[in-house]
């Protein structure tokens, strides 16, 4: 065989195989905007990825999710507070998950204002669930979630009867750094360290490449073995990458407090942290949770950061019934 | 540009590796000792280690040094993640020692973790000014890497986690980084000791990798 015609049987093989990199669907799923099949809901000009389950009437459960940029997937095992008789609702946050998607400027041109467009947010979700202006609302938070929550308390104090906030890394900016700092430091010489940092020869992506990008932090967020979370077991559908750098600016710029407020909240809080996260010992869940008028702290064994809630057999037998008993005292 | 494109033109550069012209001290390079080994440790999207060769001669009335190396992050899964190039560094002007030459290195780069396998082929073409005494030299590099053309394999955990997903080639580009510095170096005895340094830049501009920069220790030996 001649070299040309080797050139050619080659690249014969490679281009049988061509496809586009970006094309929606392709890498990552779609969103309720392309999909009208997602259940959704319209909130504040966004479609956000939705559901709700349990007695319409009854005090409501939002579960709030973490990142920013991550979905409401990990937080399923949380439906089962249904069958207790509560409302419980879910929502992929505005440019996470499998909600529509927004330019990077949609965030950073709002300034410090951007948080209020996530309060705005939760305060429409409510809304569009809330069948009578007397029902309850309970919210349960889990990381940036539960940060998100304790700052929602503070701009809303009337409209929260209950809080459960499952390790927030900080609610001041300050903490916040230190907290993804500690939670991030991998060893220069790990595979966890060059995992993240070899990718970026591979895919960079436009600022607003949402497919892209959403799929590359989806890659980055696989493991972390400082606070034990590990999403293999589906911990989410789609990342929200724009949305997460478009708020950690944000934080950056404008440094962002979440305690704003918190001083009017006065109704217990839950304060969950776990044993396999090293980023979140005692020390640190009673820093956090001092920014609180009463918080009780309660110590999950055998869980990661995620898997307080994630884990199935630590949700079943440790952090669904110390969260009923919760609720049930308020 | 499609990968049939790329590979012909793979073939027209004389496919290769990265960047030798900062390092190369081109006052001890000559014919008479055409072959070079050399060995760098540093950080270029992770803490890395490589090794490499070449081999010095003449095209057209031009120095150039074709060169191959294989590049391997640490970590605890060893060879999961890599990059081998492929290429030639050419001298193209000389004058009292300021020298201008180019480095063309065709590059495959692979990657994996828990939720896919890459294979990458691209390109890395820079310009070095330098100038090259008899036992040192100083330098200045600007490059740009490209991945060209990525197939993405899924594990099954991501499969799982969306079943969809779409495995195979990939393009347009993927990726790509401009990347700009400064080396220097001191040579005895044929040997040559050099450093480089610099940053790396999203091909957008609007950002930089999670490690934004680069720097790296060379041994070379002409021999």
């Amino acid at each position: 065989m001649t070299l040309q015609g080797a050139f050619a049987l080659i690249t014969m093989l490679l281009s049988a195989c061509t496809t586009i990199p970006d094309a929606p669907g392709n890498l990552v799923p779609l969103t309720a905007d392309q999909d009208p099949s997602i259940p959704a809901i319209e909130v504040n000009g966004a479609r956000l990825h939705s559901e709700a389950f349990g007695p319409e009437d009854s005090t409501m459960i939002i579960c709030i999710h973490g990142g920013p940029g991550a979905d409401y997937k990990y937080m399923l095992n949380c439906m089962s507070l249904a069958e207790s008789g509560y409302r419980v609702i879910f929502y992929d946050q505005i440019g996470s998950g499998l909600s529509e998607r927004f330019d990077k400027s949609y965030y950073t041109d709002k300034g410090a204002d951007a948080l209020t467009l996530m309060y705005d947010e939760l305060a429409g979700v409510i809304e569009h669930y809330r069948t009578s202006p007397e029902q309850k609302v309970y919210l349960l938070g889990h990381s940036w979630g539960g940060m998100l929550a304790a700052g929602f308390a503070g701009y809303h104090p009337d409209m929260v009867q209950g809080l459960v906030a499952c390790e927030p890394g900080g609610l001041i900016w300050e903490d916040i750094v230190t907290y993804v700092s500690t939670s991030r430091a991998f060893s220069l010489w790990s595979e966890t360290l060059n995992d993240a940092t070899y990718l970026d020869q591979f895919i960079t992506g436009d600022e607003n490449d949402h497919e892209t990008l959403d799929y590359k932090l989806a890659l980055l967020a696989s493991e972390n073995t400082i606070t034990n979370e590990y999403n293999v077991d589906g911990g989410v559908w789609r990342s929200g990458a724009v949305v997460n750098a478009g708020l950690f600016e944000i934080g950056m710029e404008y440094e962002v407090d979440l305690t704003i407020g918190l001083e009017n909240f006065t109704i217990p809080v839950l304060f969950m942290y776990s044993e396999l996260n090293e980023a979140y010992p005692l020390s640190w869940a009673e820093h956090v949770s001092s920014a609180f008028v009463n918080a009780s702290l309660f110590y999950v064994p055998n869980a990661g950061h995620s898997g307080i809630i994630q884990d199935p057999v630590i949700w079943n037998t440790i952090t669904q019934p110390r969260i009923l008993e919760y609720f049930q005292s308020l | 540009m499609s990968i049939q494109k790329y590979i012909a033109s793979l073939f027209i550069l004389l496919i290769v590796q990265q960047s030798h012209a900062q390092s190369i001290n081109w006052n001890d390079a000559d014919t008479s000792r055409p072959v070079l080994i050399f060995g760098k440790f540093g950080v270029e999207y992770g803490v890395c280690y490589s090794l490499g060769g070449g081999y010095l001669t003449q095209l057209l009335g031009f120095p150039i040094l074709l060169n191959a190396s294989i590049s391997l992050p640490v970590g605890e899964t060893p060879f999961d993640d890599k990059k081998t190039k492929l290429g030639a560094t050419i001298k193209w002007y000389s004058y009292k020692g300021f020298t201008v030459s180019t480095d063309i290195h065709g590059v495959y780069r692979s990657y994996e973790n828990t939720y896919v396998h890459l294979d990458n082929f691209g390109s890395d073409l820079s310009a070095t000014v330098g100038y090259y005494a008899s036992h040192w030299f100083f330098a200045g590099q600007v490059g740009f890497d490209k991945a060209i053309a990525t197939k993405y394999e899924h594990t099954p955990v991501y499969q799982s986690i969306y079943p969809e997903v779409v495995n195979g080639w990939y393009e347009p580009a993927s990726g790509g980084n401009f990347y700009y510095g400064l080396g220097a170096g001191a040579t005895f005895y044929h040997y040559t000791i050099g450093m480089r340094a610099g940053k790396i830049l999203n091909e957008n501009f609007y950002a930089g990798p999670m490690l934004p920069f680069y720097g790296e220790l060379q041994v070379h030996l002409l021999f």
